[in-house]
């Protein structure tokens, strides 16, 4: 056997990181308003059948109940799904890692009230807030992200501060310190970029953990604006033609691929987006 | 004196909750429901019914007021659809909910038990890579998919059933990575390896010695679960019209019903409070009892 050739594993993480930027990339060009041709519209309406059509050359992955091609439609959902997570994962590791380190500079029992402020924000639930939001801004879904990010940052936070308690005994930050190093200056300078495995380590969740949310919302109806794909559209459709296999079929690979992509390696394998140990760079290696 | 300190700390923790909430509520500007509904059509409506509080006039601090007012005085303010007391409307709900909340976590526990057990004790290494691909698949698979497909495929009238192994089937692996880790951890003691150097059986020593360990994780995994229900639930009801909680949320979401909106998500963040509060007291009480050491104690 060929020891070069990609093993059966890898050859589906490569198809599905392909997929993940060719949805990125539709995106991007629609949004810059770059003209793709029509079987590549997300909107685009084939008149000529009657839908739900079943898989066929003309539409591979068939058709919704609108007639629109379900592949285009999957491709664009993954793109807006994953900038929806990739908003939430910004905005909650800014958040999460400024509030982490500013605390584990406090006193302690700043701390311990910083602490158990934070475990009160987790403690919001995210969808009767996200049901709230849309009653006011229906559609808006950088709001929801914002909304999202709002209430996802506290794990991140007490992670980034414990680790920086644990980093404020090493060697390397008591140096710092006696050299007369301002604790903004440890902060920035040496303690962030020894968080940074903790933070590839929440990166990925927070991604997955986003498009489920949104995709719970889009069962709905009440993420993505309505004419927008979705993931999760079509299984509202399928409820109503339940013969329609390939509208349940093929979504639900699509999520389920998409959570798994991001989710499983950090849970259940070896995670695949820490390349360092949780202490890189800040133990001495021959005390 | 601890009690009494938790006791206070929640208290604390469940008014700060209250406060965040209504914060929250409050920095969204406008009245959807005047925007929706004119006020003619409100006052059809609930002629007797006391005006919702976002109607109200005046500063934060005076709508503050009468939020507390709301909660103080047992009713948690007015629905702005039916005009009767939200903490009513919720309870009214709770029982369907609750029970099968009840149901799925005592199934959650044994399937995540179960699946943890098998993927570590398994001598056979083809369960042991089954389990794993198995808590794979179910970590994957949204529960709403998990949900719509057994609608779809099960006779009608077990609703209440569907619901218990949808939230089981969803919940379960999270709690078998967790007791999988410890387990794992745990086989690295000298106490794990000394039972096996003794010739004890594999499985034998996973179930007399480790698996009672498990109990810290079991109660870390409370609070957890409970948020993963609680999201579970607002989708799963809706789909299987099960008259619970997540209905609730769905239809006044439907009805533009801020007031009992706001209700849940209280009513939602402080059973999750009081579920922390439990875990602790339950985590020092386990722990002196089967570690035979002083909880919280260095």
């Amino acid at each position: 056997m060929n020891r070069n050739l990609p093993s059966l594993k890898q050859f589906w993480n490569y198809f599905f990181l392909a997929w993940i930027l060719l949805g990125l990339v539709l995106v991007v060009l629609h949004y810059a308003g770059f003209s793709l041709p029509e079987a590549l519209q997300p909107f685009w309406i084939d008149s000529e059948i009657s839908p739900p059509t079943s898989p066929s050359w003309r539409h591979p992955w068939g058709t919704d109940e609108l007639g629109r091609d379900l592949l285009v439609r999957l491709l664009f959902g993954t793109g807006y799904s994953l900038l929806f997570g990739l908003e939430v994962a910004v905005v909650s590791s800014a958040v999460g890692m400024a509030v982490g380190l500013f605390l584990s500079f406090l006193p302690f029992p700043l701390q311990r009230l910083g602490s158990l402020s934070i475990d009160l924000v987790a403690s919001l639930p995210f969808l009767p807030f996200a049901l709230l939001v849309l009653l006011w801004y229906p559609g808006q879904i950088i709001a929801l992200g914002l909304l999202k990010a709002l209430l996802s940052w506290g794990t991140l936070a007490q992670a980034a501060r414990l680790q920086s308690i644990k980093l404020q005994s090493s060697p390397m930050l008591l140096a710092g310190r006696s050299q007369g190093l301002s604790p903004f200056r440890l902060a920035i300078k040496y303690v962030l970029p020894a968080l940074i495995p903790t933070l590839h380590g929440f990166w990925p969740l927070f991604i997955a953990s986003s498009v489920l949310s949104l995709a719970s919302l889009d069962l709905f109806g009440l993420g993505m604006p309505i004419p927008y794909p979705s993931l999760s559209e079509t299984f509202r459709q399928f409820l109503e033609h339940t013969e329609a296999w390939w509208l349940m079929l093929f979504p639900l690979g699509v999520l389920a691929s998409l959570i798994h992509y991001f989710m499983t390696p950090q849970t259940v394998d070896q995670p695949r987006f820490s390349r360092y140990g949780s202490l890189h760079g800040t133990q001495i290696s021959n005390p | 004196m601890r009690g009494f300190k938790a006791l206070l700390a929640t208290l604390v923790a469940l008014t700060l909750y209250s406060f965040l909430v209504f914060s929250l509520y409050w920095t969204i500007p406008s009245d959807p429901v005047a925007g929706i509904l004119n006020r003619s059509s409100l006052t059809f409506l609930h002629s007797t019914s006391p005006q919702p509080l976002r109607h109200t006039p005046g500063p934060f601090w005076k709508q503050a007021q009468l939020f507390y007012e709301h909660i103080l005085d047992g009713t948690w303010g007015v629905s702005f659809w039916t005009g009767s007391s939200v903490l009513r409307l919720i309870l009214d709900r709770a029982p369907h909910t609750l029970w099968i909340a009840l149901a799925s976590l005592f199934v959650t526990y044994c399937l995540g038990i179960g699946l943890a057990y098998l993927q570590l004790g398994a001598n056979n290494r083809t369960i042991s890579f089954l389990t794993r691909c198995s808590i794979a698949l179910l970590l994957s698979i949204p529960a709403f998919c998990t949900c719509i497909l057994l609608f779809i495929l099960s006779p009608a009238g077990i609703s209440h059933l569907l619901a218990v192994l949808v939230y089981s089937l969803s919940a379960a692996p999270y709690l078998a990575v967790l007791v999988y880790t410890h387990l794992k951890a745990e086989t690295q003691t000298p106490y794990f390896q000394a039972a096996l150097a003794k010739g004890l059986d594999l499985r034998q020593v996973i179930r007399k010695h480790l698996l009672p360990s498990v109990v810290g994780q079991l109660l870390a995994y409370l609070p957890f679960w409970w948020a993963l229900w609680v999201g579970t639930s607002l989708v799963i009801e809706p789909i299987l019209q099960i008259p619970g909680m997540g209905l609730l949320a769905f239809e006044s979401f439907r009805n533009q019903d801020v007031a009992v909106l706001v209700g849940l998500a209280l009513f939602y963040g402080s059973i999750r409070i009081l579920l922390g509060c439990l875990r602790d007291s339950l985590f020092a009480l386990t722990h002196e009892k089967w570690l035979g050491v002083r909880a919280y104690e260095p």
